[in-house]
């Protein structure tokens, strides 16, 4: 197969699907590893590339005021009610920085950068901004411009580089 | 210049596109079918051939005042050149480079167009009713309402007639008698239940009861319905045997199972043969609906002796064919041989859904046929049968996974075709006496019911799960009501416009 060389460096890191580390094709719920644009896990039915965890449900009560909490890989994080939280790799850069690390739950795999986007919490709205990250940030989907906060709602799926992450409320 | 005479009823279909395509759209297909196809490129044997078609096609779709003319002659003409609409969606919406084999999701969208139901078909339905000794009480009590309900259903071009048997057959309602409903009433009462089962015995008699009141087989729509509520004994291969004479003389067949006695496995061969479907009716209350449901279901058919004929191109193998809507059903699965596959009568609403599976492996082009789809049928109201042609041609480019977007529709188509072939795997698992196996696929299917929500199935399961632990099989309640209940869990309507 040729190998798309500017495609690679666009990507920063391995760009491989089948990458051993993270494949979005093997099941979160019983590990086996589905043909490429499978959507159910051909072994359990599993919904390839959604967390294992199926206690969240999308049907999120917005009357809950609980902390805010990031899913992804089947981990769950909650993360600390303050004003602006950085999603990156590694530790922060200062005291007053709060950063949440994702390279434990297969963030370097995944392309996610050492400071890859900013969540915010300003009067119970929430907002994400990619901080010029190598592999970009995508809410629902979509790419977002770097330096461009955009709202984000409970719910919502963030993709930072390959890492596909959910908001929601404890 | 009239060119009407030069007008084809599958332009559209010829480019693998919808009527409502816009213009950039057409040329784009266009030029990838062009490229695929081109003599001088192509491998494929009537390469030539093919592009001449697409050629006319494009031709006159491409220019805007032709392109107007053909959609009002389309419309028309469409009820009688072009009485079926073939439409797909795919998923993902491009192959992609460097990820080497990977799965394409079809939903194939098979419509007919409008029919006035006053013009359906005339249709003649014989009942074929157990009235063994166990069917006495409620079911029989229940039987003959629903008997007397769809005999007012049916209009006076159609033909009823009942039979029953227990160990033998006679004849309640000879077809063709036309009964008012206080004489069918009465004949209703005179049955009896009492005696054995002898299924093949009553079958032969409800097809013989059709045979004598069909001038050709072509004559409209023909239907046995036949309940029953217990085992028959040393009859099953006749009983196989007469569903494959059914199916031959294109009789259809269903086959309504009443209470847990019955044997499903019997059942499911014979609707296999014929080509048919069977109902589990767990409550004798509910006979009534699931007649009137079928018979609503008879009284608007399209099209019959449907088939789909599905051809893989270079790089591609198909994995599976599943009907999706209005029924749930697997038609082929990866170790199938044939590339042609029946599909019964198509109804006028809700349109046939069938989800296709592929296993692609894309070449460095940009563009890729995947596959060529044939869909033949015979309308009611013509002498002719209809093909129409689609092809599944598929762009290739380098896609990541966040980029992947999947139509809705076949999400939830492919969700159901999981569902299904977690229900079969485990049943095929107690086949082969992997009960370990099993309890692992039903433990799987438990939590895929409650994803849909459908928490009755998910309770019986849990139930079947751990009936299994304890005695290695299932009960017979429980495995008739996971695999029927499996098996009506086919993709809703859609609500909006595709």
């Amino acid at each position: 197969m040729p190998k798309n060389t500017s495609a690679r460096d666009k990507a920063g890191i391995a760009e491989a699907e089948e990458s051993v580390a993270f494949n979005p094709y093997r099941c979160s719920a019983c590990h086996t590893v589905n043909l490429p644009n499978t959507l159910f896990c051909d072994r359990c039915g599993h919904e390839l590339g959604t967390p294992a965890d199926s206690s969240v449900t999308t049907d999120a009560r917005e009357e809950d005021s609980g902390a805010l909490q990031l899913l992804a890989n089947g981990q769950t994080i909650t993360l600390p009610n303050v004003a602006e939280i950085v999603l990156g790799r590694g530790r922060a850069r200062s005291e007053e920085q709060h950063m949440v690390d994702l390279s434990t739950i297969g963030g370097i795999e995944a392309g996610v950068s050492r400071e890859h986007a900013a969540l915010r919490q300003r009067g119970g709205e929430l907002s994400i901004e990619d901080l010029d990250s190598t592999n970009g940030t995508y809410v629902n989907r979509h790419r977002i411009t770097p330096h461009k906060p955009v709202r984000l709602d409970v719910g919502d799926t963030i993709h930072l580089g390959k890492l596909k992450v959910k908001v929601g409320r404890s | 210049m009239d060119t009407t005479h030069d007008f084809q009823p599958d332009f559209y279909h010829r480019l693998g596109v919808d009527p409502s395509v816009d213009g950039k759209t057409l040329q784009r297909q266009y030029r990838l079918l062009a490229k695929i196809f081109h003599p001088d490129v192509s491998s494929h044997a009537d390469a030539h051939e093919r592009f001449l078609r697409v050629r006319q096609a494009y031709d006159v779709l491409s220019d805007a005042e032709q392109r107007d003319r053909y959609d009002a002659w389309l419309a028309e003409n469409v009820q009688d050149v072009c009485p079926l609409q073939v439409r797909h969606m795919v998923g993902p919406a491009q192959l992609r480079h460097n990820v080497g084999t990977q799965r394409l999701y079809v939903l194939l969208d098979v419509q007919a167009s409008e029919l006035d139901v006053s013009q359906a078909a005339p249709l003649t339905l014989i009942l074929v009713l157990d009235r063994s000794s166990s069917m006495r009480g409620e079911r029989l009590y229940r039987v003959r309402k629903a008997a007397q309900s769809i005999s007012e259903r049916l209009s006076d071009h159609d033909t009823f007639g009942i039979v029953t048997f227990n160990d033998r057959p006679s004849v309640v309602v000879s077809a063709g008698a036309s009964m008012g409903p206080a004489r069918l009433r009465s004949a209703l009462e005179t049955i009896q239940a009492e005696g054995g089962t002898e299924v093949a015995r009553g079958l032969a008699a409800g097809l013989a009861e059709i045979r004598r009141h069909r001038h050709n087989t072509r004559d409209g729509v023909a239907h046995v319905i036949l309940l029953t509520d217990g085992r028959t004994y040393g009859d099953e291969a006749r009983c196989l045997a007469l569903a494959r004479q059914a199916a031959d003389a294109n009789i259809g067949l269903t086959l309504f199972g009443v209470g847990t006695d019955w044997n499903d496995e019997l059942m499911d061969e014979m609707a296999e043969q014929a080509n048919g479907t069977v109902r589990f009716i767990d409550d004798p209350t509910a006979a009534l609906e699931f007649f009137d449901e079928e018979v609503l279901r008879l009284q608007r058919i399209a099209a019959r002796q449907a088939e789909v004929t599905v051809e893989p191109a270079a790089g591609s193998r198909l994995l599976a064919v599943r009907e999706v809507a209005p029924g749930l059903r697997t038609l082929a699965g990866p170790e199938s041989r044939q590339a042609t596959f029946a599909l019964g009568n198509l109804p006028i609403a809700p349109p046939l859904k069938l989800l296709l599976e592929f296993q692609v492996t894309p070449n460095a082009h940009n563009a890729m046929l995947t596959a060529n789809v044939d869909i033949r049928a015979l309308p009611v109201d013509g002498e002719q049968s209809v093909e129409l042609q689609r092809l599944i041609v598929m762009p290739v480019k380098h896609v990541q996974f966040e980029e992947l977007i999947y139509p809705q529709p076949i999400i939830e188509a492919a969700r159901r075709a999981s569902t299904l072939e977690l229900q079969s795997n485990a049943w095929a698992a107690l086949d082969r006496g992997d009960v370990t196996r099993a309890i692992e696929s039903l433990s799987f299917l438990a939590t895929r019911f409650l994803e849909l929500g459908e928490e009755q199935l998910a309770t019986a399961t849990r139930r079947e799960l751990s009936q299994l632990e304890q005695s290695g099989s299932l009960s017979p309640h429980g495995n008739k009501t996971i695999k029927y209940g499996t098996r009506r869990l086919a993709l809703p309507p859609a609500n909006e416009a595709q």
